[in-house]
């Protein structure tokens, strides 16, 4: 069985959602562990409005190069290569799938738990690289709270800032193995923690 | 002006209340980071609950390095009436925590310390008057518990000052609050 990752920047209290509002600076030393990590991954999980976030950005960073103030256009055109042919499965609410523009993209209509649970499974259960949960905050909380997640990867950005956080539907403890803490400049600590068990 | 100093265990998700519920493994690091804290500091700043809770505890512990700290370094304590039982070198506080803490800055000491006391952190949290934050965070997801970080207040941008990591996997983490950060 294949991991399942939940990678994304965070607030020092965990929040998730919209991320322009507390982002406040993302160094190429951020930049260049993310893309090593994206070297693990084939697939990757979004929400609709992480989905059009990143089809703003990625297919025309391959094409021209830098789209982020300040980061290095030779990592982020690494990173855009690989973004674009990952498997990318994007969870819509909506009824009617929309064919979806982006290579090698689908939609997944969001079922109920039952649903969900059993689509990573079978994902889990096909061979292939690590799964990427990238966001946005409604499916990593739903992941989390279904107990999905094998690996949490951490980029906590130096502000305290309220919204919706990763645990937030979370009631169960959970106890974390430490795989890494990583200071970047900026003051972006990575935290990198595993599920002790297997959750698959 | 003293710096105030923020000394909080949590949980992966920010929860500050029954530490004993989800930090399992304390090790020698985290005492020694705690043991070179606490010696900055002259006063210690404590809420009401944590006051009864701590009372019954500390006075006649030997837990070292806290215990003769916090036995012996001056308390504030805010409440709104006397608490039942004494503990030495403790004043209580009737007065709103906001004015008095500004007051206290003023004064000459050492740095002056918040340990526990979620709601007065909170208060001085909201009010910028804590200058630095030094967090103890446990590798476990509490699941529930009161919050360190849950006051509704605005965005607040942090300097990272510190970044450490016990053997058990216990991460010790310092920020420094900056007057313009928020």
């Amino acid at each position: 069985m294949r991991d399942l990752v939940l990678a994304m920047m965070t607030t020092i209290d965990g929040r998730v959602d919209d991320p322009g509002a507390w982002i406040t600076g993302i160094g190429d030393d951020v930049y260049t562990d993310i893309d090593r990590a994206f070297e693990d991954f084939d697939t990757i999980l979004v929400g609709t409005a992480t989905y059009a976030e990143m089809l703003a950005t990625w297919p025309d960073a391959e094409a021209n190069g830098d789209p982020f103030a300040g980061g290095s256009s030779n990592i982020n055109h690494r990173m855009a290569r690989k973004m674009n042919a990952y498997k990318k499965y994007v969870f819509s609410h909506n009824e009617t799938a929309r064919p979806l523009e982006w290579n090698n993209a689908e939609q997944i209509r969001v079922g109920d738990d039952h649903d969900i649970v059993a689509f990573a499974h079978e994902l889990k259960g096909l061979p292939g690289g690590k799964i990427h949960l990238a966001g946005g905050a409604r499916l990593a909380q739903t992941f989390v709270r279904l107990g999905l997640v094998d690996e949490f990867d951490f980029k906590v950005q130096p502000v305290v800032s309220n919204g919706a956080r990763w645990f937030d539907q979370l009631e169960a403890a959970l106890d974390l193995d430490v795989v890494g803490v990583t200071p970047y400049e900026n003051g972006v600590v990575g935290m990198r923690y595993r599920h002790p068990v297997k959750t698959n | 002006m003293r710096d105030v100093v923020l000394y909080e265990l949590l949980s992966l998700d920010g929860v500050a209340e029954e530490p004993g519920d989800w930090m399992f493994e304390v090790d020698r690091e985290v005492f020694e980071n705690l043991g070179r804290i606490i010696h900055q500091q002259t006063d210690v700043l404590l809420g009401r609950k944590t006051y009864d809770y701590w009372v019954d505890y500390w006075p006649t512990s030997d837990v070292e390095p806290f215990a003769s700290f916090i036995n012996g370094t001056q308390k504030h304590v805010f409440s709104s009436n006397v608490p039942p039982s004494d503990w030495a070198k403790s004043t209580v506080v009737r007065s709103s925590a906001v004015p008095y803490v500004t007051g206290l800055k003023r004064q000459p000491g050492g740095d002056i310390g918040i340990h526990g006391s979620i709601d007065l952190a909170h208060s001085l949290l909201r009010a910028g008057l804590v200058d630095e934050l030094r967090l103890v965070i446990a590798p476990t997801v509490a699941g529930h518990g009161r919050r360190l970080f849950d006051d509704g207040g605005a965005l607040k941008k942090l300097r990272l000052t510190d970044v450490d990591r016990t053997p058990s996997g216990t991460l010790l983490l310092g920020y420094r609050v900056d007057p313009d950060g928020s």
